[in-house]
């Protein structure tokens, strides 16, 4: 994966001066890692957008700063906050890293053969949707796949029997449930109907005031 | 229908419902969610109603979670009464929605199915609501 190249500015700290850069299409970022002092950046909000939708949670990265001594960082998301309602980015988290040092990164799983499984009237049930692998970071893999065809209910897939690509190393325990083939059922079960009648009976302890 | 299996106090008070939901907003369980696009209070039965609707037009196959519980009460004095004499009785119980909130989430059918369902269920809610699904978090698990 090759990495996708940022332009980056230096901004001010603090909520208003963030609020200033987002409605200016900028998105406040902070850049960190290989001991180096962490950086408060911008980058622009379309360009970081796209290259998500192309690299993934997991893309590579090519930060260019404005100035100074290591003006091109090679980083990778650590962390990344989106507005909870309307699900825009508000800010990111970049860690460098070393093109050839081993890093730990969640990837993504990709289930082939779902749709096999539910026209027989079973559900593949997710336990986990990504595993942690170490890895060099120009050899992140896109996703990790799980086959699931053949499967009856009752079956389960671990973290042991999914296929690393590459030089890739598993970190997450091998014996870590990834996902189950269940038998469908007419959808959520009755919820448990409660042991009190009204909210007024039974509930609460030692408060007879009315 | 949804409440609590007991409760330390039995009234509390009505609160306020500012700002946006802090936690439960992403999709964790399914791969289709409604998404609350504004706060209210939505009540055991309403809860109940919509689950009906998703689960009914499903029909078999699929699985369905409420992430939402009523756990907060809702007091009433009896009708042609006169104020005073203390709080009234708790009546129904509700759940306290923030914008943000992923209310129900469902897995196992396709998209088409998914979205009508959640369109019906949405009809019993008392708030505007949203049609997620996973990819529109950018493939994100969380």
């Amino acid at each position: 994966m090759q990495p996708v190249s940022l332009q980056a500015e230096f901004r001010n700290t603090g909520k208003g001066s963030a609020r200033r850069l987002r409605q200016a299409g900028l998105m406040p970022a902070v850049l960190y890692g290989q001991g180096k002092a962490a950086l408060s950046i911008a980058v622009k909000a379309r360009d970081l957008e796209r290259a998500l939708q192309v690299g993934g949670r997991n893309a590579l990265f090519s930060i260019e700063l404005p100035d100074g001594a290591d003006r091109t960082r090679t980083v990778v998301l650590k962390e990344l906050q989106r507005h909870p309602a309307r699900r825009g980015l508000l800010h990111v988290d970049f860690i460098e890293v070393s093109l050839t040092h081993r890093i730990s990164v969640r990837v993504p799983l990709l289930v082939e053969g779902a749709e096999d499984v539910e026209r027989e009237g079973l559900l593949v049930r997710h336990q986990t949707r990504d595993l942690e692998v170490e890895c060099l970071p120009m050899e992140i893999p896109d996703h990790l796949t799980v086959s699931v065809t053949g499967m009856t209910a009752g079956d389960q897939v671990v973290a042991g029997d999914v296929a690393m690509p590459g030089d890739a190393r598993l970190v997450s325990p091998p014996g870590e449930v990834v996902l189950s083939v269940v038998t469908a059922r007419a959808a959520a079960e009755e919820p448990a109907e409660a042991p009190v009648e009204g909210p007024d009976e039974g509930a609460g302890e030692g408060e007879a005031d009315d | 229908m949804l409440m609590p299996k007991r409760v330390k106090f039995r009234k509390v008070h009505r609160g306020r419902r500012t700002g946006i939901a802090s936690r439960g907003s992403d999709l964790l369980y399914g791969d289709f969610g409604l998404q609350a696009l504004e706060a209210a209070w939505v009540t055991d039965r309403q809860i109940e109603a919509a689950r009906v609707a998703l689960t009914r037009h499903i029909k078999r196959g699929g699985k369905v979670w409420i992430r939402i519980f009523p756990d907060k009460s809702v007091t009433k004095k009896p009708a042609e009464t006169r104020m005073g004499s203390g709080k009234g009785a708790p009546e129904y119980w509700v759940a306290v929605v923030k914008p943000g909130r992923v209310l129900f989430e469902l897995t196992g059918v396709d998209d088409t199915l998914a979205r009508e369902a959640m369109r019906l269920a949405a009809h019993k809610l008392p708030l505007r609501t949203r049609f997620v699904k996973r990819d529109d978090y950018g493939g994100e698990a969380r």
